[in-house]
């Protein structure tokens, strides 16, 4: 089966190639075609002109040889992503090593209710100014440390600001067709951390390709986010960067549902019918099983433009109930945009500005001391508000052969607040320099630099210098 | 000239040395935001209530009213008898033994801590714990319930209370007109004790309180070792006390209702403190009894944490009387019930070790400030 594959897999390149090439202009009429020789001649000296015409023919073949390479690299993303109809098992271990300066949190409170007056009866030790997730430090996007955002319970790094090694995950990959139509993928991590080990569950879902003909993929199970493009490549294997980018909270969760993928021309569509958001982020316990009886409702409309190898325009957007609280008409949206250059004169770049809020519910009792400017209560007691903006551009360079050098700019401005319980306010940019080099197809190391820098409240060391050594079986 | 690989190097060094970095500590301990916080704190930002006039007018008013405070002629007669052990004034039915300042003892801070986990004991016992009057001068409300926002109108209560001194406006009146009349006429409009009309009495009882709440008004103390630490003075108070105080206004969320100079926000709160003691009512609604609004029931006034070491017993009904006590109450987030009202959604389990409620202690012992001039808490001659 694997050679069936391996076989329709070059096939498609073959394709690709060849209808590439016959958009390659006609080498120059003189001195560069190829005429088999039917008998000896003797070497004859070419004229510097001719020489020179040869050269810029050949630097031309190699230009157009590098554009098909860049494109037969495209187009074997999509057939990763289209055709997961094969078998694969890969192993992979993540390895990194951090330092994050302060203690590594990434959130200070607001001592003093100094920066945030309208702080509505939080208190200050509980209201929080940067961005918790600003210290990650590894592709899952755990921060080095939580501080005191005493409101997400999983401190799962722990590190107290001290460098220190880490085993980021062991993980398994897998994937089976069964018959032509169906296939199962799964991706299972092992976390050993400083608490007990994790093991989790990211992807399990089955996969259905109604016909060959028609590039239409129907998942069910623990699915991919079908928002924005960052979640397409999150894992340490895929990632250009070692950490994500501060809005991947919001779109590379990955939510039981079922989601269809169809592409046409220069369009490509995504829909998904999940039991919760895609968020990864957590004040609270992920509700895995739907909190409330509607389901979201999410979507993603990309364009592909004709520049360079390829310039992606997406839309996207969700809305449905909001997670972890029960009533239906307690609902969050979600919209965004985004942008993708493939690789053209060895330079990558990536975009997206996403926009959201979770309504949240105030109880009546808390309604009421909030009108009487009461200590007692606060509002979003019963489902916590959400309002978010962040955006990220990401680009990257071939410097070359395995060589990966990269910029990426981050904004989050998100306020978030649950009754008298927490009220983080994050605004915050941070830019982040790096290089990916792959030292083999197998091995991958990655280290990145991010500097923090906050927009509202005090200025505190969380600069992260982190990296990563990804080795894998395929 | 510098060469890339050194630039590269140079950069790299950069890069670490930013994220090993550690955080700028004012005195090791506290950062910018926390320090300025702090600050607010200090003493020397306010200003007492002065008594507005002659200087040496007020300084005789002062006095006048520190004779009434000593003086017990003008208490009624007395319905809990001293047993021996409760510290009582005499026996039942004396009159003129109980006096100001039997409660509130000039020499622990004109606070009452003759028993612990006991309310007060004037004529009866009081169904709170009676505060200390130091720095008095300062606040914006008097009493647990916040019932009197004017010094001068809290001598109705203590005068009228059957548990205090359980007198009359009229007693009163009398004992001034009858042994401070001298005094009293230099100091206000002349009176007659032969002509003495309802009008006329009643502006004399208005004028003794206003002496005595001018009294009071000079009980203010000097600054505290912890005053002394924030004005620079980085020995004034130990290293623990200096944990506590980072401890007090972040982990511990203490500056969320004492706050301020006087460490108290003049607000009202329910922390869940169980009604309890022999002398206690089962239900005490506090600031409802105030205002009537059902938001209020059970709360009470944030009393300050200035001299807190020398006042205790705490609470408004005394029902710790140590401060080890008192934070180990919100360390656990308070009673679980009997208390009146909804408790305050912030008196949460703190998960504080051992050695931070150690420092929560030293911290408020730090806090308190140089006693008052002896002038005005020695027993004056009558």
């Amino acid at each position: 089966m694997r050679a069936v594959l391996a076989a329709a897999f070059a096939v498609l390149i073959t394709r690709a190639v060849t209808a590439s090439a016959e958009d390659i202009p006609e080498p120059p009429a003189a001195g560069v075609e190829e005429v088999a020789p039917t008998e000896p001649i003797a070497p004859v000296a070419p004229a510097p002109e001719e020489l020179a015409r040869r050269i810029e023919a050949l630097e031309e073949r190699a230009d157009h040889v590098g554009v098909l390479e860049r494109r037969i690299a495209t187009l074997h993303e999509r057939v990763q992503t289209l055709l997961p109809m094969r078998r694969f098992l890969t192993v992979f271990v993540d390895i990194g090593w951090f330092s994050v300066g302060g203690n590594g949190a990434g959130v200070r409170s607001d001592i003093g209710h100094r920066y945030v007056p309208d702080h509505e009866n939080v208190p200050a030790e509980w209201v929080l100014l940067g961005d918790p997730l600003s210290t990650t430090i590894n592709s899952l996007g755990e921060p080095a440390d939580l501080g005191v955002a005493r409101a997400i319970e999983d401190d799962s790094i722990d590190s107290g600001g001290h460098p220190t090694f880490l085993v980021n995950a062991l993980g398994l990959a897998i994937g089976k067709s069964i018959g032509d139509h169906v296939a199962v993928a799964g991706l299972v991590e092992l976390l050993p951390r400083p608490g007990p080990d994790r093991v989790v569950v990211e992807l399990a879902h089955v996969d259905y390709r109604p016909s060959q003909e028609v590039e239409l993929l129907v998942s069910a199970g623990k699915i991919d986010s079908v928002l924005g493009i960052e979640y397409r490549a999150q894992d340490a294997r895929d990632r250009v960067t070692v950490t994500p980018s501060l809005l991947c909270r919001y779109t590379c969760g990955r939510p039981y549902g079922v989601r269809a993928r169809a592409h046409r021309g220069s369009f490509d569509a995504s829909a998904a019918l999940t039991g919760g958001d895609t968020f990864e982020e957590r004040f609270e316990a992920d509700p895995r099983i739907a909190s409330s009886r509607l389901p979201t409702l999410s979507a993603h409309l990309q364009l592909m433009l004709p520049l360079g190898n390829g310039l992606e325009l997406g839309v996207s957007g969700a809305i449905g109930p909001q997670d972890g609280q029960s009533a239906t008409h307690v609902h969050q949206w979600h919209y965004g945009f985004d942008l993708r250059l493939h690789e053209t004169r060895d330079v990558s770049l990536q975009a997206e500005f996403v926009q959201g809020r979770q309504q949240g519910s105030t109880s009546g009792f808390a309604r009421a001391a909030a009108e009487m400017d009461d200590v007692i209560a606060s509002r979003c007691d019963l489902a916590p508000c959400l309002t978010y903006k962040a955006a990220y551009a990401l680009a990257s360079w071939r410097a070359r052969t395995g060589m990966l050098p990269y910029a990426r700019l981050d904004w989050r401005d998100a306020r978030h607040h649950r009754g008298i319980d927490f009220l983080y306010v994050s605004r915050v940019v941070r830019a982040t320099v790096g290089i990916n080099v792959e030292v083999t197809s197998r091995v991958i190391a990655k280290v990145e630099y991010t500097n923090n820098h906050e927009l509202l409240g005090p200025q505190f060391p969380n600069d992260v210098l982190t990296t990563s050594l990804v080795v894998s079986t395929d | 000239m510098i060469g890339w690989r050194r630039v590269r190097a140079l950069v790299v060094l950069s890069a670490i040395a930013a994220a090993c970095s550690g955080e700028q500590r004012i005195d090791d301990l506290f950062t910018e935001q926390e320090w300025a916080y702090l600050e607010t704190f200090r003493l020397d930002q306010l200003d007492p209530i002065r008594c507005t006039g002659d200087t040496r007018r007020c300084d005789e008013l002062a006095r006048f009213g520190q004779r009434l405070f000593f003086d017990p002629s003008y208490a009624g007669p007395i319905t809990v008898a001293n047993d021996g052990a409760n510290g009582g004034f005499g026996a039942i039915g004396e009159t003129g033994k109980v006096s100001c300042d039997s409660c509130h003892d000039p020499a622990h801070y004109f606070a009452d801590h003759r028993l612990a986990n006991a309310q007060s004991l004037g004529t009866a016992w009081t169904k709170r714990n009676v505060p200390g009057l130091v720095d008095l001068a300062y606040r914006e409300s008097f009493i647990w319930s916040g019932k009197y926002d004017r010094l001068e109108d809290v001598l109705d209560l203590a005068l009228t209370s059957p548990a205090a001194l359980n007198s009359t406006h009229d007693r009163f009146v009398d004992v001034i007109l009858e042994r401070y009349l001298a005094t009293y006429n230099a100091l206000f409009v002349p009176v007659s004790p032969v002509m003495v009309s309802a009008e006329i009495r009643k502006q004399i009882y208005l004028n003794g309180a206003l002496a005595i709440a001018t009294y009071e008004s000079r009980l203010v103390s000097g600054p505290a070792p912890f005053d002394r630490y924030l004005a620079g003075d980085k020995h004034a108070i130990e290293r623990a006390a200096k944990r506590g105080a980072q401890l007090f206004i972040g982990k511990a969320l203490c500056s969320e209702c004492h706050d301020g100079p006087l460490f108290a926000d003049d607000r009202f709160h329910v922390t869940g403190v169980e009604q309890r003691g022999d002398h206690a009512p089962a239900i005490d609604r506090g600031r409802f009894d105030v205002t009537g609004d059902p938001i209020d029931e059970g709360r009470f006034r944030t009393p300050t944490l200035r001299h807190i070491a020398e006042t205790a017993p705490y609470m408004h009904a005394g029902q710790h009387d140590s401060l080890g006590e008192v934070i180990e109450f919100y360390r656990w987030g308070g009673d679980a019930g009997g208390f009146t009202g909804r408790k305050d959604p912030r008196i949460v389990p703190l998960e504080l070790t051992d050695d931070q409620v150690g420092d929560l202690v030293a911290f408020l012992r730090s806090l308190t400030g140089a006693p008052v001039d002896p002038t005005w808490t020695t027993k004056p001659r009558m």
